[in-house]
């Protein structure tokens, strides 16, 4: 049969199409009704505390392998107090809002994804629905609203964090001048950078969190496939952080620095 | 009172025709029964009645509604008529008993914390489980998830409730607990009730008639007695419990 052999086109095809659905579903649930606020704060205390220790080593090490390379290659050409700057801006708007949503996709999406589908294939989703309760109002905004407000916090600490060591590691361990260095660094450093990382952080937030909605409740029956909607949610949210930060990235540059 | 009216409900996965021109009415204030292989679409069915799944043609009716037609918002407020007990119970892992039977009244929030409290307890009692409004369900035995499952649908008063397969998987004497509470429901709150069974114990003592679900189509309809008393092969095995010969034979 014909639509059998285009099944390749009209399955990702589909899957686009219910996850705008979602995604509207969502807004309309958004602007319909207030989300309800234990569920909010529970969710954002899950989102903030289990993504801590994650974050903080994210954010320290890419700091500090940031700083070390950029000190050898800024050595060479005697420019050793340029190196907080670089750290501060490439961590600010490009490796603090990617690393950590990531991170983020890895740790949160994953479990949401896992927590949706084991919902879906025990049928408490369908208890749900027969409750008189929207899930979408229930299980899938409020975390979707707690990842968009916690992503760029956490972004922010991870990238105040990586800062911090980037500082130690170059004053301490290569012996960067450190008044200099730091006054470069807030120097160079402009206020659309960060800009820039926060709104990434906030639209990475909003895709980890609905990727991984989508596949928590578009599940496969059985374990195997709670397994599957797992690891989909996290490889596609953070497929979809990469490609989309390069967009971000053209087009925010744009919009701020002007197009000179 | 509420009755529901299913014409011509056609439903298909994939391939695998499920239903296929299914016609049936439930009266107002009747218990009926709907029998069936495992696998033969009884839940697929049932949710139907519900709207938690949407027919490829065909209509269902409740009220004079059609489901069929509605969006799951709009579908939200018909099913405040509908309680529907779960095969697996389905109770929400994560809540307590008393946070699952109450979950109706505590998403509402019309009601004061203490009066929820007080028709949680009323309705645990209903089904015989008093005192354990604190356990979480993994702490219960699958009889007793089935009562808290009851209870989390009776606990709004519905007008309709739907059971899916409420003894399969029970020892007898658990069953027979659950058949007197279906039949208790069934008399005391006057609530349209669909039983989907192959339970032949909880059709005679629970429902006044009875639909045998056979490839997707009702094969066969009518009072209990009729039904153990058919002459027909296929009832008359179903009833009694008999394999096929020529299924055996392979
Ligand atoms: N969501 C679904 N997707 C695909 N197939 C389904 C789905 N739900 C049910 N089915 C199929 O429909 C058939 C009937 O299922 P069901 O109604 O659960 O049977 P039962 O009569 O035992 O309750 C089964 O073969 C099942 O595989
Ligand atoms: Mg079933």
């Amino acid at each position: 049969m014909k639509a059998e052999t285009k099944s390749w086109l009209r399955h990702p095809l589909e899957g686009l199409g219910r996850y705008a659905l979602l995604c509207m579903e969502i807004l309309r649930s958004l602007l319909g009704q207030r989300p309800r606020l234990p569920d909010l704060v529970y969710q954002l205390y899950f989102i903030g505390v289990k993504s801590q220790s994650v974050v903080l080593v994210t954010g320290a090490f890419t700091g500090m392998v940031l700083c070390a390379q950029t000190f050898f290659q800024f050595h060479k050409v005697a420019m050793d107090t340029a190196t907080l700057a670089v750290v501060s801006v490439s961590l600010g708007s490009e490796l603090g809002p990617v690393l950590t949503s990531l991170m983020v996709a890895g740790r949160v999406g994953a479990a949401m994804a896992a927590e949706l589908g084991t919902m879906r294939v025990t049928e408490q989703i369908d208890a749900l629905r027969t409750l008189a309760t929207h899930p979408v109002d229930y299980l899938v905004v409020p975390r979707v609203l707690a990842t968009v407000i916690a992503l760029p916090l956490l972004t922010a600490e991870a990238i105040c964090i990586g800062i911090l060591a980037a500082y130690v590691v170059g004053v301490f361990l290569l012996g960067i001048d450190p008044a200099y260095s730091w006054h470069n660094m807030l120097r160079y450093t402009d206020w659309r950078d960060i800009l820039i990382g926060f709104m990434k952080a906030t639209i990475f937030g909003a895709v980890v969190a609905t990727v991984s909605c989508y596949k928590g409740m578009n599940c496969r029956q059985g374990a195997e496939g709670v397994g599957r909607a797992t690891t989909e949610a996290m490889v596609y949210a953070s497929i979809t952080i990469l490609m989309s930060n390069f967009f971000l990235t053209m087009f925010l540059n744009r919009l701020f620095y002007g197009l000179d | 009172m509420a009755w529901i009216e299913v014409q011509n409900l056609r439903k298909r996965f994939g391939a695998q025709a499920v239903l296929d021109g299914v016609n049936f009415r439930v009266e107002s204030g009747e218990a009926l029964a709907i029998i069936g292989r495992s696998g033969c679409g009884k839940s697929v069915l049932l949710k139907h009645l519900i709207g938690l799944l949407q027919p490829d043609t065909g209509s269902v009716q409740v009220d004079g509604e059609n489901l069929a037609r509605m969006n799951e918002r709009a579908l939200l407020q018909v099913r405040r008529k509908f309680g529907m007990l779960f095969q697996s119970a389905a109770l929400f892992d994560s809540l307590s008993v008393a946070e699952n039977v109450g979950f109706v009244l505590l998403r509402e929030r019309k009601l004061s914390p203490p009066e929820i409290a007080h028709r949680v307890a009323e309705v645990l009692e209903l089904v015989e489980l008093g005192g354990t409004e604190g356990q979480m369900p993994a702490e219960l035995s699958g009889g007793m998830k089935k009562r808290v499952g009851l209870a989390r649908a009776l606990i709004y008063r519905p007008q309709i409730v739907l059971y899916d397969e409420p003894t399969t998987g029970l020892d007898p004497v658990v069953s027979d607990s659950i058949d007197q509470l279906i039949a208790r429901v069934c008399a005391q709150l006057k609530v349209t009730s669909v039983v989907v069974t192959h339970d032949m114990r909880t059709v005679r003592r629970v429902t006044q008639r009875v639909l045998l679900l056979h490839q997707g189509r009702i094969y066969a309809s009518g009072t209990p007695v009729e039904f153990f008393a058919s002459a027909d092969p296929l009832v008359n095995r179903f009833v009694h419990g008999i394999a096929d010969p020529k299924e055996v034979a392979l």
